[in-house]
């Protein structure tokens, strides 16, 4: 690199300074790169570090393009757009958030109902018996004979339930986790 | 380097060479190179923010033709310096005292 284009990448790199600060580095730096010998530039070019860096580090110096101060402005307007974003996107995750919501309902009824169809069918069972006995044996016989397929049924399954509930959930962990990547990593 | 140069310390370094003669940009960056291990481009922040407060002062003077931008040492920045050894002074005492270091001249 010789020293005119050493000075011409480094003031690419400092626009958007003052032009007053703009001048003044590339004076300092022109007459820095005049003062070396011809033998020794490539030496002190490199050494100097890339125009990137040099500008980079005069922006923060001058309070522009403070590195901190930069990091700040940019969260601040991350937060703003993912504001915006989050209201004009609302159709879509407000009916996402339902559809999420009825789904852990819907596994939490499941559950509970795998859990009390046990009880339930049983007592079912024993007070039908009990309430058709006035009807007649068969009858009791017959309501008896129901109450116990319908456990049988339960039993089959329950096994089937537990799988489903097992599978719906680990899909629905997979998702939530995928979206939040999705909404709040790339933004 | 293990040991960090803190900006302070490049600050006095550069009050040190300027309160001899007025010098320039590329000569105090040789003459702080001497002693210290600092990156070629770390000087011109650490001049013109000394300029910039007032501890240093510049004047152009042309030579073959071309300019070169003296550095000159106010009176303020005497004081800055002064203050500066005095305070390496102290810390370099209890540094000393706090590695141990009986005598200077073994290390």
């Amino acid at each position: 690199m010789s020293r005119e284009e050493f000075i011409e990448q480094l003031k690419r790199n400092l626009s958007g300074l003052p032009e007053s600060d703009l001048n003044e580095a590339i004076d300092y730096y022109s007459e820095y790169l005049s003062e070396v010998p011809d033998e020794k530039l490539s030496e002190v070019i490199e050494k100097l570090g890339k125009p990137e860096y040099i500008a980079n580090q005069i922006k923060s110096e001058s309070g522009y393009g403070n590195p901190n101060v930069d990091n700040k402005k940019k969260k601040s307007s991350n937060l703003v757009f993912r504001i915006i974003l989050v209201v004009v996107l609302s159709p879509i995750w407000l009916s996402l958030f339902i559809a999420y919501a009825s789904l852990i309902i819907s596994v939490i009824v499941v559950i509970v109902s795998v859990y009390l169809v046990f009880p339930i069918s049983f007592l079912c069972s024993v007070v039908s018996v009990i309430g058709t006995m006035t009807y007649g044996i068969y009858f009791s016989l017959l309501y008896g004979g129901i109450g116990l397929f319908s456990i049988g049924v339960s039993i089959m399954l329950f096994k089937v339930a537990v799988k489903g509930v097992k599978a719906v959930s680990a899909l629905f962990v997979k998702s939530v986790s995928k979206l939040y990547r999705v909404a709040f990593k790339t933004v | 380097m293990i040991l960090q140069i803190n900006s302070g310390l490049l600050d006095a370094v550069v009050l040190q060479v300027t309160s001899k003669e007025p010098a320039y940009g590329y000569k105090i960056t040789q003459e702080v190179l001497k002693t210290m291990v600092v990156s070629e481009s770390a000087l011109y922040p650490v001049l013109r923010r000394l300029e910039k407060s007032g501890k240093l002062t510049s004047f152009t003077e042309e030579y073959m033709g071309r300019n070169r931008k003296y550095y000159e040492i106010t009176t303020e920045g005497m004081a800055l310096l002064h203050e500066y050894k005095e305070a390496w002074l102290r810390y370099r005492n209890q540094i000393d005292i706090s590695l141990e270091i009986n005598d200077r001249k073994e290390v």
